[in-house]
């Protein structure tokens, strides 16, 4: 299809930019997840209120003008609290996912360039890991390790591994029988050049995609775990965790629930809507 | 062909034996000991010891390993530590209920998922497509048990309409069978409206819409019946993540399923249970798995090649 | 989940008198037509039962039901006081090796078999066979040595040592009697179909869902006043509803008519609610916090008691317990047998700081605090963290599952000195209403884990000499006096940090009365019945 040179590298690029701007709903997301990293950093500082600020004379408050998003069961600030918790799930949902993308990735390149005893092993044990849905995973692999936010992102990172593996052995194996592959292998180039300067690259958009969205997907998992008591420790401000507080509060205090709930979506949706508009701008099948 | 699916039918079986001993030992790894847990928290040593004996916790793994397997062989699943029942017992009313709950959400989420997908699709970029998208990405966004505790919210402790809990009749079903299926309905959507415009782009359909056809038997009698097959698809596939997926939907209604039994067991490490369950789980994945495979390979002989 | 109760209502305790005189035949309503017998009732109950054979249960609520099914030889009253049931008296020797017990004559199991020395003689070798591996063995197992049939109904039991609280132990839930048929069959039979001579009849049991029991309409104890003859239900099924709102909701919408306990957060919410009525009792539960008095810093009796004073047990009660309590007196509650009140620490933070600097603790300490997760001990143990940070104490929170947490406590085999654990955060419930079974397992010294439950591991030769003394009599105001002393010695020494006496809290519909809970947390439904009926 395309040849390796910097130019079409570049006009490619130019091309995904033209594509990618008439995403508005991507970009409206990018800006929110622009800021939301902002929260992230700066949490303590423009928080109102300590963390572990409490005042037992102003339990489950719900929303006022001193607290916006109301007081939880010992009186501490939601709002402070829900705010300092974008750090953990966005760090959380990174790591994981990296941690998973890069494995991944490796595996992936191996079963498919290699193929033979390397493959079966590899696919075989994606299979395996298949075969549980990702949750269940994610249980099973905390129940071993223990709870924790450092052994929820190593379950998360599992579980959304076998995926970049399958999607990247899947394009190592569309792009290895490529013209322009046979040409080089023929020209004697080793095969760290073939596969980083050739099968990589036109992996990458199918990775980025799964990226975006996996991140999203993993912060709702850890939530997840977090609300079946797997995965936060308290009094740590994990959206999943204060939620899993709230639910006993549902009668009388709903504010418990719906805040962090709302943060988690909007969130999610942010890394939902930003995938979209990348696979959009980068799958070819899709354009006009 | 033959030799492809022998060869899928073989892998499969591996799968499974590898689930199924990789779960017995894993089970076995999970720090925290089930006599101590059946015995209780006030139980003396002596006690967990009589427990541990009489569970045959003390024999060494590998002859629990050859009892549990030459069991499973017979289609024994084990006796519950935690009740002491058999674990057919113990999933002879939970199970079905998991598949109603399951059926009931993938009913509705594939209807409503397939035409908000369609709708979506023949009205490309304009407002409804944005709507039904934005329905669609809202959709695969919202954690589960949120919606949960939303629709409980709502429906159960405010206006009293429908029960929260309970398997006993249809109302009760509903909340978790709408919660269970908000994810699958989105992805759903999602996807057939990326394959609606795929065929939409077709050569046929502008051969036929050159002829005259209207547009509404173009979307379903052309388009959408050439969809199908990779919409049923993700369907099926779907139906497996959603047993799954139950487990979480299950714990916020406290719905009597193999979800909660799930957990339940997990805390009690209850290993029979355990190993039986998530065979289950993953039998349904690998054998949909194997369904998809062999219906790609029957549609597209291309992919023997591969 | 161990809860308790003290009259709070003045309309119920008004209710709780009328029950108490109307015991004999005042059938005031069972005229024709439809009565509370007539009628079938739902429960939501919070947690899943267990097993239906007593000598294998751990748990207050499915002891709770089997106390439904089947009646112990000696059971308690509404106020948690022994009464002979399906016995009528005992007599001891001295030295507490020997006891005769005398049956009630004339009643049948449910199933036809007659109740006499044999079924007695059956049910108590089964309590005392400890090759079973069935839990609760271990109450009686090592105390038993012979059981004689010494007439039609007539038991002597021979004890292998002296052993005072043996008759409060066979009022004990797990030492209800069962059919002599039902033994016979086998322990699974036992677990799964339980046969009693109890005002109700096991109907079905469909794990996770729920539990059927119908009303035995011939049950003795209407006869022997110790029910209205009029009480009791059609039917009453008992539904696990393991979600706390949820079974708000079923009791404010009428799918439940009786729902404990009532989740603390929700309290208030149902006292508002007109169709509902709440109940509340001090239970026989003590909360409190151990402390390692073998390992730094809590070997030294300065830092205990300092540990005492940060611990403001006003703001427990309001914040942990919903205000559903009050404060704690001793280890044991006011209900039990062998109770003797101490004055509580008060709070206060200087004195707290005073005392850490004295102990050359000046600029506090770090300590670890394990808890299993679940949102009861997860918001107590911040609440710890919370209280201790104020006098310069770190506490650092490990919530794991529960076998974990309990594998890491209770089944340590290093010396306490050793052990992980700091402090944690507990109640107990002595089962058998007498002082024995919290004094002893919670601070005795042989009780240490992984023996049982002295988490503090106290080990105080003048309080186990006195702990003992009290098991080698029968005389009950010789057995108190030395638990008195007993109760003194935590008083001084401090191994633990006493907090509330618990509640049992239940709410039921507006038209159903008596419904109780006893103090050690099971269900009463003795008496009760439909209102105005």
């Amino acid at each position: 299809m395309s040849k390796d040179n910097n130019k079409v590298k570049f006009s490619r690029f130019n091309d995904f930019l033209r594509k990618f701007r008439k995403q508005k709903s991507a970009i409206f997301a990018l800006v929110i997840l622009l800021i939301l990293v902002l929260i992230a950093i700066f949490c303590y500082q423009i928080a109102p209120y300590g963390i572990n600020e409490y005042d037992y004379s102003s339990v489950l408050q719900g929303p006022s003008a001193a607290h916006w998003f109301g007081t939880d069961e010992f009186g501490r600030d939601l709002f402070s609290r829900i705010l300092c918790g974008t750090r953990i799930s966005l760090t959380v949902g990174l790591c994981a996912v990296t941690v998973g993308a890069i494995s991944g990735t490796v595996l992936g390149l191996i079963a498919g360039y290699y193929g033979g005893i390397a493959e079966s092993l590899i696919m075989r044990m994606c299979d395996v890991l298949f075969a549980f849905p990702g949750i269940i995973l994610a249980i099973a692999i905390i129940a071993i390790l223990g709870s924790g936010m450092t052994n929820v992102v190593i379950a998360v990172a599992v579980f959304s591994m076998p995926t970049f593996c399958r999607l990247v052995r899947s394009s190592v194996l569309a792009t290895k029988e490529s013209v322009y592959v046979q040409a080089e292998r023929s020209l004697g180039a080793t095969d760290s050049r073939i596969l980083f300067k050739h099968i990589l690259p036109a992996a990458f958009p199918n990775i980025i995609v799964q990226y975006t969205m996996s991140i999203g997907n993993s912060i709702m998992t850890a939530s997840s775990l977090s609300f079946l008591g797997m995965g936060a420790q308290a009094p740590t401000p994990e959206w999943g965790l204060i939620l899993s507080t709230g639910r006993t509060y549902m009668v009388n205090a709903v504010h418990m629930m719906l805040f962090p709930g709302l943060a988690i979506f909007i969130t999610v949706l942010c890394f939902n809507l930003l995938g979209d508009g990348l696979r959009d701008a980068l799958d070819p099948k899709l354009s006009d | 062909m033959v030799r492809y699916l022998v060869k899928k039918i073989l892998e499969t079986l591996l799968t499974l034996f590898i689930v199924t001993t990789a779960v017995f030992f894993f089970v076995r790894m999970i720090p925290g000991d089930p006599a101590r847990v059946i015995a209780g928290e006030q139980a003396t040593l002596e006690d967990v010891e009589n427990v541990r004996e009489s569970l045959g916790l003390n024999k060494p793994v590998t002859e629990q390993y050859v009892i549990y397997v030459s069991g499973l062989l017979k289609g024994d699943l084990g006796t519950s530590l935690r009740t002491k029942r058999p674990v057919t017992f113990e999933l002879k009313n939970r199970y079905p209920n998991t598949i109603k709950l399951a059926s009931m959400a993938i009913l509705w989420s594939a209807t409503v998922g397939i035409l908000l997908g369609v709708w979506s699709a023949r009205h490309r970029t304009k407002w409804q497509d944005y709507l039904g998208m934005t329905i669609a990405v809202s959709g695969i966004s919202l954690p589960n048990f949120w919606i949960g505790f939303m629709l409980i919210s709502l429906f159960s402790v405010k206006l009293h309409l429908l029960p929260s809990t309970g398997t006993d009749s249809f109302k009760s079903f509903i909340l978790p069978a709408l919660t269970l299926g908000t994810n699958i309905m989105a992805i759903l959507a999602r996807f057939t409206r990326s394959s609606m415009i795929e065929q939409l782009k077709e050569d046929y359909i502008r051969t036929a819409r050159s002829k005259g056809i209207g547009e509404t038997p173009v979307t379903w009698k052309h388009a959408f019946r050439n969809s199908m097959i990779s919409v049923v698809t993700v369907i099926g596939m779907q139906f497996g993540f959603l047993i799954g997926g139950s487990v979480v939907t299950e714990q916020v209604f406290a719905f009597n399923g193999i979800g909660t039994l799930l957990v339940t067991s997990v805390s009690f490490r209850d290993y029979p249970c355990i190993q039986s369950l998530i065979l289950i789980f993953s039998l349904h994945f690998i054998i949909i798995n194997l369904i998809v495979d062999i219906l790609y390979a029957v549609l597209n002989p291309e992919i023997q090649l591969s | 989940m161990k809860k308790s109760r003290k009259l709070l209502a003045m309309v119920f305790s008004g209710a709780l008198l009328l029950t108490s005189c109307g015991t004999s035949d005042s059938g005031g309503g069972s005229s024709a037509g439809t009565s509370s017998q007539d009628t079938d009732v739902v429960a939501a109950v919070s947690l899943d039962f267990t097993t239906m054979d007593p000598v294998d249960t751990s748990d207050t609520l499915s002891g709770g039901i089997q106390r439904l099914i089947m009646d112990g030889m000696f059971g308690f009253d509404d106020d948690m006081n022994n009464i002979p049931m399906l016995a009528t008296g005992f007599t001891a020797n001295d030295d507490a090796t020997e006891y005769v017990l005398t049956l009630r004559e004339g009643i049948s199991f449910t199933d036809g078999t007659p109740w006499d020395a044999a079924a007695a003689k059956a049910n108590l070798d089964k309590l005392a066979d400890t090759s079973r591996g069935l839990k609760r063995t271990s109450l009686l197992g090592p105390i038993i040595d012979t059981v004689e049939i010494t007439g039609d109904y007539e038991v002597t039991v021979k004890l292998t040592q002296p052993f005072g609280a043996f008759i409060a132990t066979l009022a004990h839930p797990a030492c209800v009697m069962m059919s002599p048929k039902v033994l016979e069959k086998g322990d699974a039979e036992c677990a799964a179909a339980p046969v009693g001579t109890g005002q109700y009849k096991f109907v079905e049991w469909e794990s996770g869902d729920h539990l059927k029991v119908e009303l035995n309409k011939d049950w003795w104890g209407y006869e022997a006043g110790l029910a209205d003859k009029d009480s009791g239900f059609k039917s009453v099924n008992f539904k696990v509803v393991t979600e706390s709102a949820t079974r708000v909701s079923m009791i404010q919408s009428g799918d439940a008519q009786f729902i404990w306990p009532i989740p603390t957060e929700s309290y208030e919410t149902l006292d508002a609610d007109s169709n509902v009525k709440v109940y509340s009792d001090e239970g026989i539960v003590v909360y409190y916090l151990c402390m390692n008095t073998q390992k730094a810093p809590f070997d030294d009796i300065r830092v205990r008691q300092a540990m005492n004073y940060a611990i403001d047990k006003d703001a427990y009660i309001t914040i942990i317990r919903n205000g559903l309590g009050t404060k704690a007196t001793s280890l044991i509650g006011p209900a039990v047998a062998g109770y003797k009140k101490n004055e509580p620490i008060e709070y206060n933070v200087d004195k707290a700081k005073e005392l850490l600097k004295e102990a050359g603790y000046e600029d506090g300490f770090e300590i670890t605090q394990y808890y299993s997760s679940n949102s009861a001990n997860e918001k107590t143990a911040q609440f710890m963290q919370q209280q201790l940070a104020e006098v310069g104490i770190k506490v650092n929170l490990v919530g794991q599952e529960s076998a974990i947490t309990n594998a890491l406590i209770q089944d340590c085999t290093k010396p306490g000195s050793e052990a992980e654990v700091d402090i944690y955060h507990t109640g107990w419930s002595p089962s058998t209403g007498d002082a024995d079974w919290a004094l002893r397992p919670l601070l005795a010294t042989e009780m240490c884990p992984p023996a049982n439950y002295n988490i503090s591991y106290f080990a105080n030769e003048d309080y186990d000499a006195l702990i003992h003394g009290a098991l080698e009599t029968a005389d009950q105001d010789e057995r108190n006096k030395l638990y008195a002393e007993a109760q003194d010695i935590i008083w001084e020494e401090l191994p633990i940090v006493p907090l509330a006496n618990s509640f049992n809290t239940w709410a039921t519909s507006t038209n159903l009365e008596n419904v109780k809970i006893y103090k050690d947390g099971a269900i009463n439904i003795r008496n009760a019945k439909f209102a105005g009926q």
